[in-house]
Formats: structure tokens, sequence, C-alpha cells
């Protein structure tokens, strides 16, 4: 693991193997690749509470806290991803 | 004719009594096609999601007037849900759950072009007043606030039938209680985490602190508390099902049977309701237990061979 946890959250390919974790228990019927351009209409039970849950648990993840209000602006997964990156300076 | 089209929407049918009819894009589009080929007005209202993109411009072909709404949802006050992430009873997780409802409520209504007076009366209002039913079903307050707008937007585009306009307002303003869908009050985390005013007062307050004590097994405590709340005149009869669970767990047979019989009369379309009433009524009685069950079963709507209508 990198020093900064956050750290790994920088990639513009990757999405970090904890948020997959994350991400596979919240959505047990998608099989496919996670990646930053994922959305919601991709991805089976993935509607306004898992996406809730989603984030919630990946701000657990990274200790860090989002502002709800911007929760349902995110054009995919990356999009989420870079808002934990920038809540967290 | 009011139709419900496509994914995911669905109903239980069979068993509440409700259905709007529930048909396919194809059957749609024949019937919007069929009925402007006879002159009539099609409308279209679509419901906004906050993570959903929105119809195609296809199906808004299919209708002269288009009118979009908004999804409302308070998934925080229903905890069941909750359960998925961590620590239900959470009151930090319980607020914040509440935030993301608001921010995708925000976010539906800007779906469909609205600015945010539903949400922001929530804000205002939620702490003096139940707002939802269900985390999916407002209640008329906020329902009639929605039918209201709807129609404004659709009154924008064409006449519009008074008929829809005022006599709906009226009905749902009229509408009592609970509603047979909302089963179980709130619980005790919910309302405290969320300073729930309305949920301390009266007959409500009652019920959910003998709800809250059945589950904890107090019952004595319970069935005190639950014959206080239904000597409220205003109570909901769900209370008369709480308080029939708890009768029959002490063993007050006939006590329980008037009371799920109370439950069932307000509420028939509820199976749970009347199947209760009729255990505890026929006692061992086969022979009035088979005979109750065939006249509930003449009264009962059949379901159709080939129901469209998926479980949401």
């Amino acid at each position: 693991m990198a020093s900064d946890p956050l750290s790994e959250l920088n990639s513009d390919e990757q999405v970090p193997e904890r948020v997959v974790e994350v991400f596979r228990r919240l959505f047990p019927h998608y099989t496919g690749p996670v990646y930053r351009r994922l959305t919601a209409t991709q991805v089976p039970g993935w509607d306004s509470l898992t996406h809730a849950e989603l984030i919630m648990s990946v701000e657990e993840v990274y200790g860090v806290l989002i502002d709800p209000a911007s929760a349902f602006d995110y054009a995919d997964l990356g999009a989420l991803l870079d808002d934990i990156r920038r809540s967290s300076m | 004719m009011v139709c419900v089209v496509g994914d995911p929407y669905g109903f239980y049918p069979e068993v509440r009594g409700i259905r709007p009819p529930f048909i396919s894009w194809e059957e749609a589009a024949w019937l919007a096609t069929y009925a402007k080929a006879e002159g009539r007005q099609v409308a279209l209202l679509e419901q906004t999601a906050p993570l959903l993109p929105g119809l195609d411009p296809w199906a808004h072909g299919l209708a002269g007037l288009v009118v979009r709404f908004p999804y409302l949802e308070l998934r925080a006050y229903w905890h069941p849900w909750l359960s998925k992430v961590g620590d239900p009873f959470d009151p930090d997780r319980i607020r914040r759950q509440f935030e993301f409802d608001l921010a995708a409520m925000r976010r539906s209504e800007a779906g469909a072009g609205w600015n945010s007076d539903l949400t922001d009366h929530l804000v205002a209002t939620h702490r003096q007043v139940p707002l939802f039913y269900t985390s999916n079903h407002p209640t008329a307050d906020l329902f009639q606030r929605l039918h209201a707008r709807i129609c404004t937007d659709l009154a924008g585009q064409a006449p519009l039938d008074p008929v829809m306009s005022e006599w709906a307002q009226s009905e749902i303003a009229a509408m009592g209680g609970l509603g047979f869908i909302c089963e179980h009050p709130l619980h005790d985390a919910v309302i405290d985490a969320l300073d729930l005013q309305w949920a301390r007062e009266g007959w409500y307050a009652l019920w959910q602190r003998g709800y809250s004590v059945t589950a904890a097994g107090k019952l004595e405590s319970a069935r005190s508390l639950l014959m206080r709340a239904i000597e409220d005149p205003d109570h909901d009869p769900h209370v008369q099902a709480t308080l029939g669970n708890v009768l029959s767990k002490l063993g007050d047979r006939a006590g329980a049977a008037r009371a799920f019989g109370a439950a069932h009369r307000a509420y028939p379309q509820n199976p749970e309701y009347a199947k209760a009433w009729l255990a505890h009524f026929v006692a061992d009685d086969q022979k009035l237990s088979a005979r109750i069950w065939e006249e509930f079963a003449a009264r009962s709507p059949r379901p159709k061979p080939e129901s469209a209508a998926g479980d949401a």
C-alpha cells in the first residue's frame, strides 16, 4: 500500500483495488470490469440508494467526507474518485 | 386512461388490489398511435430519477404533451435499507443518508426542469409533519404539491380537464391515515437522529413506543401503550395490527381477533391483516376457516394468466 492512501486515487486509468472490493460487495450481480468510466446505467442495482452506499463506503475507506450536494453530479465512477481525492485536500 | 410503461416499475396487483395497466413500450406506442388517430390527446408523464438519463426522444414523440416530474424518495426513514451499510442505527449514518436523499431529490427535480420547491418544502417541514408513508410514497401534503405542479405544467401546454386538476386535488387531500402500505412506525434512532417532532406526539408516539417495546419482548408494556394509542380517535388502524400481535403473544386470542379485525376492515387490501384476523377469529374451527377462505378467494381479483408486471 502507498504511504499516502489517497495517492492511489491519482491514476487516470486504474480503480484502486479497495474501491473495486467495495464495488463488488455492493453490486454482486455485476461481473464486468470495474473501470473509471463505468456509469450507473451499466451496472445492475446501481440506483440512488446504492450510489449513496458506494460513496459512504469509499469515504470510509479513505477517511474523507464529500459534499452530498455534488453526489449525483458524477458522470462516472472516475468522477466520484476525483471528488474523493479533492475532498482530502 | 393511465398506463405505466416499461421497466423498472412493478406492482403487486393480486394482493394489493391496485393496478394501473402495466404495458410494454410496444403496447404504449400502439395505444398512443391509435389514440392520436382517434383525435385524442396523449400526454406522457415521465418520472425523472437522479441517476438515469431519461427517455429517448422517440418515446417523447409518442405523445402530444410531455411533462416530467421528480422521483421522491426518503430512504433514511426506514432503517432496513440502512442495515446494508454498517450500523443501521448510527445517528451520523442516518443523517448522512438523509443528506444524500435530499441531494437525490434535488437532482430529480432538476431533471424534471423544476426548481427545488419540493425538496425545500421537505427540508422546512419534515420535523413538524410526516411527509412519507414509506420510503417512496409521499403523504398527501407532498403529493398534492407534486400533483399541482404536474397539472400546472400540463395546463401550460393544453387545456386541462378540471377533473384532473380539481377533483384529484380533493381526493388527495381526503387521503386519511397512513394508507395500507405503511405497516410499521419509524425506528427510535431515526426519530432521534432527524429530530422528527411529529413522531413524538399523540398516538404515533404511543404506537412507536409500543412497537419498540414489543420488539424488546416487553409485551405488557406494549399492550398498555397500544391500548392508549387506540383510545385516540385519530389513531391509524395499523396500531390495531401491532396490538393484535401483542395480544396474540399474550394469549388473548379474542382480543387479537378484534384488533386484527379492525385493521383488516380499515385496510382490506392488506392480506396480512386478513390472514391474521382469520387465524384468530376462527380459532380451531377448520370448517369455518375453509368457508371464509372460499369467500376471500371469490372476492379477490384473479391474476391474469400472463402477467406483464414485474416485482419492483
